[in-house]
C-alpha cells in the first residue's frame, strides 16, 4: 500500500491574506458580512417602498389622500376601494386583452429567438458574424424612428385596431433575446452537435431533440422577459389599438386620471391588481429565473 | 445581405446557408419588414410634404434647409 502523500503548493496569495485577517479580524468581518447586507437591505428599501406607498394608498379613503404629512398606515384601511376600481374600467376585459397580447408575445418569443439563436450559434455558415452584426446593431435603433413606418406597414396589412401589431412581430426575433440565447447556446459544447450530427441527425431534430431541452433556462427567461414587457407595453397598444374595447390593462390604468384629477386611491387598488399577476410569474419561476438571468454571463 | 458572400460558394458552403436558413429566416423577415422598410420609409417621406392625409408632395431638401 503506498500511502499518496498529497504536495499541494503552498498558495502564495493565501498567506498575506491570513495575515491580514489575524490583524484585524473585526474589519475583516465587517467587511464580508455587513457592508453587502447593509447596501443590500439599502437597495431592498429602495425597491419596496413604491410597493407600500401603492398598497396603502391603495386602502385610503378620499379625505386621508390629501392628509399633510401622509399618514404611513391607512387610518380606516378601505378594500372597498378595490372593488370600485375594478368597475371604474372595463377591468374584465382589459384584463382579458392583456392576457391575449401577453400570451401571444410569450409564445412568439419562446419559439422565434431560440430558433434564430440556434442559426448563429450552432450552424456555421458564410456571412454569420457579419449578420449577427446587424443584429446587434438593430438593438440600437430607437423605436421613435420606426413608429411611422410601422405604422404605414400595418396600415397597409390592414392590422390597425387589431391585436396582430403586437403579437406578430414577437414571431421574428428580438434582438436582446436573440442576443442573450446566443450567449447561452455558445456554452454548450459543440461536441454534443457533433456526435447528434454523425448519428444522423438532422438540424431540426439536434436542435428539439439535444439543444433546446438543454436551453431551458435560458428559454424560461426569454419568455418571461417578453411576457412581462408585453403586460407592462403602454405605447404600442397606444398606437395601433382605436377601439377602447381593444385596451390592455396598461392604458386602462390611465383612465383614472383626467384633465383636472387624478383618483390616486383606485390608482394604485387596479396599479396593484395589475402588477399582482406579474409578481406571481416571478415568484413561480423564481428559481429558474435567477438561474437564467446569470446564465448569459458565463461565455464558455 | 446574403448576395454579398456569393462571390465564390463551394458546396459546403451552399449547403450550411441552406441549413442556417429555416433557422435564420424569420429574423431576415422580421428585420427586412419591421426595421428597413420603416427607416427607408421615413427617409423618403423626409424629401416630401404630407399632413398625414392625402399624397406626399415631393419637396426636395426643403424639410433638412428648414431644419
Amino acid at each position: 500500500m503506498t500511502v499518496r502523500t498529497v504536495e499541494r503548493p503552498l498558495a502564495v496569495e493565501q498567506r498575506p491574506r491570513t495575515g491580514r485577517r489575524r490583524q484585524r479580524p473585526l474589519a475583516g468581518l465587517f467587511q464580508a458580512a455587513v457592508t453587502p447586507r447593509v447596501i443590500l437591505i439599502g437597495m431592498c428599501v429602495l425597491y419596496v417602498v413604491p410597493f407600500y406607498w401603492m398598497a396603502t394608498t391603495a386602502l385610503k379613503d378620499n379625505p386621508e389622500l390629501n392628509i399633510y404629512p401622509p399618514t404611513l398606515w391607512p387610518q380606516a384601511p378601505n378594500p372597498g376601494n378595490f372593488v370600485s376600481a375594478v368597475r371604474y374600467i372595463p377591468f374584465p376585459q382589459f384584463f382579458i386583452n392583456s392576457v391575449i397580447l401577453t400570451a401571444g408575445t410569450a409564445i412568439g418569443a419562446g419559439i422565434s429567438n431560440p430558433l434564430i439563436a440556434y442559426g448563429f450559434a450552432r450552424i456555421r455558415w458564410p456571412g454569420r458574424d457579419l449578420m449577427f452584426a446587424i443584429v446587434m446593431a438593430t438593438i440600437f435603433v430607437p423605436f421613435p424612428v420606426l413608429i411611422l413606418g410601422l405604422f404605414d406597414v400595418f396600415t397597409k396589412l390592414g392590422w390597425i385596431d387589431t391585436f396582430l401589431p403586437l403579437i406578430v412581430p414577437a414571431f421574428f426575433g428580438n434582438p436582446f433575446y436573440i442576443f442573450l440565447m446566443r450567449q447561452f447556446l455558445l456554452q454548450l459544447p459543440i461536441e454534443i452537435s457533433d456526435s447528434a450530427r454523425i448519428d444522423g441527425a438532422r438540424e431540426l431534430q439536434i436542435f428539439w431533440h439535444i439543444i433546446l431541452p438543454l436551453a431551458k433556462p435560458a428559454v424560461a427567461v426569454v419568455i418571461i422577459f417578453a411576457a412581462v414587457a408585453a403586460w407592462n407595453e403602454f405605447l404600442l397598444p397606444l398606437i395601433y389599438l382605436q377601439d377602447e374595447s381593444r385596451y390592455p390593462l396598461a392604458i386602462g390604468l390611465q383612465f383614472f386620471r383626467s384633465q383636472h384629477n387624478v383618483q390616486y386611491n383606485l390608482l394604485m387598488a387596479a396599479s396593484t391588481l395589475v402588477v399582482l399577476p406579474v409578481l406571481g410569474l416571478f415568484l413561480a419561476f423564481q428559481k429558474f429565473f435567477i438561474e437564467g438571468v446569470s446564465v448569459g454571463a458565463v461565455k464558455g | 445581405m446574403i448576395a454579398v458572400p456569393r462571390l465564390r460558394l463551394d458546396r459546403n458552403d451552399r449547403r450550411s446557408l441552406l441549413t442556417a436558413l429555416p433557422f435564420v429566416g424569420p429574423w431576415i423577415f422580421g428585420f427586412l419588414v419591421f426595421t428597413v422598410y420603416p427607416i427607408y420609409y421615413s427617409f423618403t417621406i423626409s424629401f416630401t410634404r404630407y399632413a398625414g392625409l392625402g399624397e406626399p408632395t415631393p419637396i426636395g431638401f426643403e424639410n433638412y434647409r428648414h431644419l
